[in-house]
């Protein structure tokens, strides 16, 4: 006999049974039970019976085993099974006939020894009532008349067998040797191996019995909506989990937790848990570790809301630990659809609910509060882990099916973006919600930037004052040209001491400035080589992986920096970035940062791949839009540089005809028409030249260089004097005045021509203290002692270039429109300068240059230099043709 | 005599089209800049029509930039914004007219709606045919 067991081996004993999981194991402690327990018990003969829903749940193989020869299970109603017996060698011959029938509801039964069992009509409720006064005729109770089957002459010790307060069959021990009966302990042992084999049997008769029900729940996840699944999975769990009920608890896009359970009809979403459920603690929480979930944000939540402190939501994996870890504690009360109170003991099973890429999705809890089933010694065993995750896992696939339709929808409507900004504005604000990062910002290159080569063009948190931006100088597109990923982090901001001490320590360094309008930096990005991301990601994207590491004021290492975009702006939390490459020729066309994970933990490959696939999707679609942006602007802006010459032409035509009596109107009208079609001509031949429709240079005659200056200022004249400023007359420093030389002449005054339209187009009258800029002067003279070449400066006072755009040349590259006169880009076609540009190096050898010298407010005084060479050839082909020396001037 | 106040950028070189209005008996002021129509247009009790376009510079630099008209860049286009401004918060009450180049514009920005009395496009437009559109704000002699 054994002794006494104590608790712990109790659940010593139960675990160990709790392992066994399949239909063999219990086949195998079926026959361990019959084998050993006469030895182990004292008893004579050990049986075993079942109710037969639950036999016949075992796929009817048990039931049907050629060796136990059980009648078929269609033919078994009402009847207990006796599926194992000792002292019967061949075990397949006593079956088959009914001994007795018993009840649903056994439930608290207990057979004492040595005593004939008498159970009554439960039909009749007077006999119901003998037994116990709340038992009704309603439930079917089946007589059991002990009496047909021949008394033992010995004690029996019937326990019934136990799964979560279901009785599902009943073991009967004989003991033929004990004159005292039975004692507690024998009652005891008999009640542990009952349990186990209730419990080996529930856990099989619930895979079996709920198959099908796993399966539609599971079809349900791979095509349901997640709220869908939400409410099936709620619908089932207190059947199959034998629970009260189950939470949902989701991460919403904000890493924070909503409740979506549906009880009573009702849906408890965004309930007011969703203010300590944060998501950050439930990531890598591992059920059965012993350690109680614990959501930090409670505590935060109670102080601000100043509630009661026992306010916690802890989810535990069994009594015993958690009374360790936290004493007596249960959920005794829930207000407004959280939980208000822990108290003793709170039987919850929870696990997460896992994505494909194990993001984790929220927490599936059960809680096996119920008034309706006793307190258990084991609130969950691995079955109940087994339905809960597999309830857990259909929403997770249900929720992966809906991230990956959500993925491929963004990819789809990338493709079909209109505009660049709605482009932009679509991956910042979709991108948290599918990849789970707090943050994402989307930037383009801009090259002709003359501070910074990162535009932020869209964040998820709405657009900030781009007062400041990344980069400074040109280092960062330097760096960044090099397709390098950066992995930022930030948090803590950097003050111009620590930047400067972080600067000497680190020399090698690569540093991004942030600026703000005063050109103090205010945050930094800093680059450097390292990892930060998983294994699997680092090699995938080593050579793109960087990683920040900084000291903090206080000189200790740390990995965060802040970045603030704005000064009232929290700061920037990226984490990552994917560099938008462009495919055709490798340049880097912009970035995409997106924020930490809210677990602290790296971000999966699968995330990384899809950010990647946006990226690579990205740079395509932008230069398409790109390109049907310019080229709408292209066709508006001729359509606008033609209209008007046009309208022109036609009012004066009309004009004419109106004025027909009056010659000294019509002189005017005529040559106001004559202008107009100069002008019109003069955007017809510039457009073509800069297209490369027409071949410049054909004709060359030598010409004094005054003529193309005088002829090309004609025309603006009286527009310059609307305007408030005056051209001068031409004037050539030297005292020799304008060179002659070999020129195209026709071309070099459309040249100067444009020059000088830009002049007049961009000059603004002056105010009385610099009022000697009011003209758009003009001066020639050589460059060099050996009179060489000669250069001819425009000048005027007006809006100014900036030192970039003239360092990059930008101004002479066809359509760009200068960042100081942005708004004044609407008119005009942009290709003025770059017909200059053309004819002056092309065809004449030349070179332009331009110099912007700030003055005062908006004014700068700017000035356009041709230099044209006098003693050189200017064309070897023409020189050749026209047999002049080009010297000769 | 009384005068019509006409903001377009493109003045200088389309004058000629109000010369029959002009011989009409009416007066142009005209502002080639949107800042320069917001003073102008702030007096426009003093005219009888204004004509806008909506493609304008939103300054020159030598003139006040106030921050209503800095505001109007945000429209991308600046007549946008000077057109809500006139209607919406000035209440003008004369016929305000747009004349511009770009008629997908007129469409996207529902300028009819906006109270906007006439929209002219300057595509094939002569002075007979601006009098003559004009004539019903003016009450001009078709003859």
């Amino acid at each position: 006999m054994l002794g006494d067991l104590n608790r712990e081996q109790e659940l010593s004993l139960l675990n160990f049974f709790d392992e066994m999981t399949s239909k063999k194991d219990l086949e195998s402690l079926l026959d361990f039970v019959i084998e050993h327990a006469p030895d182990l018990l004292g008893v004579k003969r050990c049986s075993i019976y079942l109710r037969p829903e639950f036999v016949a749940q075992f796929d009817g193989s048990l039931v049907d085993d050629p060796e136990l020869n059980i009648i078929p299970a269609e033919t078994i109603k009402e009847e207990f099974i006796v599926l194992a017996r000792t002292n019967y060698p061949e075990k397949q011959q006593y079956i088959g006939k009914i001994f007795y029938e018993i009840g649903a509801d056994l439930t608290g039964w207990v057979f004492k020894t040595g005593q004939t069992l008498k159970l009554i009509n439960a039909h009749d409720p007077e006999e119901l009532h003998k037994i116990d006064p709340n038992l009704k005729p309603s439930i079917r109770y089946v007589s059991v008349e002990i009496d047909k089957f021949p008394p033992e002459k010995f004690p029996v010790l019937y326990l019934p067998l136990f799964s979560k307060s279901r009785i599902i069959g009943v073991l009967k021990l004989h003991w033929p040797t004990n004159p005292d009966g039975l004692n507690e302990t024998d009652q005891k042992i008999g009640m542990i191996i009952g349990h186990i084999i209730a419990s080996l049997i529930q856990k099989d008769q619930i895979l079996k019995d709920q198959k099908d029900t796993i399966l539609s729940l599971a079809n349900l996840g791979a095509e349901g909506k997640p709220i869908e699944v939400c409410k099936s999975i709620t619908a089932h769990a207190r059947k199959m989990l034998n629970c009260q009920h189950v939470d949902l608890y989701l991460l919403d896009e904000n890493g924070k937790c909503i409740n979506l359970s549906f009880r009573d009809g009702n849906i408890y979403e965004k309930s007011p848990s969703l203010a300590y459920c944060a998501g950050e603690g439930l990531i890598g929480w591992v059920y059965k570790t012993g350690k109680p979930l614990i959501i930090d944000d409670v505590r935060e939540y109670l102080k601000k809301h100043e509630i009661n402190d026992n306010l916690l939501l802890q989810i535990s994996d069994g009594p015993t630990k958690y009374q360790k870890a936290y004493g007596d504690m249960e959920v005794i009360g829930r207000s407004k659809g959280y939980i208000s109170e822990i108290k003793h003991k709170s039987p919850l099973l929870a696990v997460p609910v896992l994505a494909k890429d194990n993001t984790v999705q929220g927490v599936l809890v059960a809680h096996f509060i119920s008034k309706r089933t006793p307190p258990r010694i084991e609130p969950f065993n691995r079955t109940d882990l087994k339905q809960i995750t597999t309830f857990a896992s259909t929403l997770s696939l249900s929720f992966h099916n809906d991230i990956t339709k959500k993925k491929s929808d963004l990819l789809l409507r990338l493709s079909h973006s209109e505009s660049l900004s709605d482009l932009y504005a679509l991956v910042a604000r979709e991108l948290p919600g599918l990849i789970r990062c707090s943050d994402c910002f989307v930037f383009e290159v801009d090259k002709n930037s003359d501070q910074t080569p990162l535009k932020l063009k869209a964040s998820s948190r709405g657009i900030f004052d781009l007062s400041y931006e990344f980069g400074q100088d040109k280092t960062g597109l330097a760096a960044l040209s090099e397709k390098t990923l950066v992995i930022s982090h930030f948090g803590i901001r950097i003050l111009q001491d620590d930047l400067n001490w972080y600067l000497s320590n680190n020399p090698d360094d690569l540093l991004e400035g942030l600026l703000d309008d005063e050109e103090n930096i205010v945050g930094i990005i800093q680059l450097r080589h390292g990892r930060k991301c998983n294994e699997e990601t680092q090699n995938k994207f080593t050579k793109f992986t960087q990683e920040l590491r900084i000291s903090n004021i206080n000189g200790l290492p740390s990995s965060n920096l802040d970045v603030y975009l704005d000064k009232g702006a929290k700061p920037s939390f990226s984490f990552a970035a994917i560099p938008i490459i462009k495919e055709e020729n490798g340049e880097l066309g912009g970035m995409i940062t997106f924020g930490r994970e809210y677990a602290h933990v790296p971000f999966s490959q699968d995330e990384i791949m899809f950010v990647e696939a946006i990226a690579s999707s990205l740079a395509p679609i932008i230069d398409l839009l790109k390109l049907r942006n310019s080229r709408r602007y292209l066709l508006v802006t001729l359509a606008h540089e033609f209209t008007t010459p046009l309208t022109s032409l036609r009012s004066y035509i009309e004009n004419i005809d109106i004025a027909s009596e009056n010659i000294k109107d019509i002189n005017i009208m005529a040559k106001r028409l004559l202008d107009q079609l100069e002008r019109l001509e003069m955007t017809s031949e510039t457009i073509l030249a800069v297209a490369g429709a027409k071949e410049l240079g054909r004709k060359f005659s030598k010409h004094s260089l005054y003529r193309p200056i005088a002829e090309s200022i004609k025309p603006f004249v009286e527009e310059a004097h609307f305007l408030g400023c005056e051209i001068d007359k031409p004037k050539a420093l030297n005292p020799d005045g304008f060179p002659t030389l070999e020129m195209s002449l026709g071309e070099l005054i459309l040249a100067f021509s444009n020059i000088i339209q830009n002049a007049v187009k961009y000059s603004f009258r002056p105010p009385q203290e610099h009022r000697r800029y009011r003209f758009i002067s003009i001066k020639g003279n050589w460059v060099d002692p050996t009179e060489s070449y000669y250069r001819i400066e425009f000048q005027n006072y007006g809006v100014g270039i900036t030192e970039t755009e003239i360092n990059k040349k930008l101004i002479f590259q066809p359509f760009y429109r200068g960042i100081l006169s942005s708004d004044r880009r609407r008119t005009g076609s942009g290709l003025g300068l770059a017909y200059a540009y053309k004819v002056v190096t092309e065809i004449h050898n030349g070179s332009i240059t331009a110099n912007s010298k700030h003055i005062s407010g908006d004014a700068w005084l700017t000035t356009i230099s041709v230099q044209l060479p006098i003693r050189q050839p200017t064309d070897k082909r023409k020189r050749e043709d026209n047999g002049k020396d080009p010297m000769d001037r | 005599m009384e005068k019509i106040l006409w903001i377009d950028d493109d003045y200088f070189h389309i004058q000629s089209l109000l010369n029959l209005v002009q011989k009409k008996g009416y007066e142009v002021d005209y502002a080639l800049t949107a800042a320069d129509g917001y003073i102008k247009a702030k007096n426009w009790k003093d005219y009888k029509i204004i004509i806008v376009d909506i493609i304008l510079p939103l300054h020159n630099h030598s003139e006040v930039l106030t921050d209503t008209v800095k505001s109007w860049d945000a429209e991308g286009y600046p007549g946008i914004g000077f057109l809500k401004w006139l209607l919406l918060d000035l209440h003008v009450e004369c016929p305000v007219i747009v004349l511009s180049v770009i008629e997908d514009l007129l469409d996207k920005y529902d300028l009819k709606n906006l109270g906007v009395s006439d929209v002219i496009t300057k595509t094939g437009l002569g002075p007979t045919m601006l009098t003559e559109r004009l004539s019903k704000y003016l009450l001009l002699d078709k003859g």
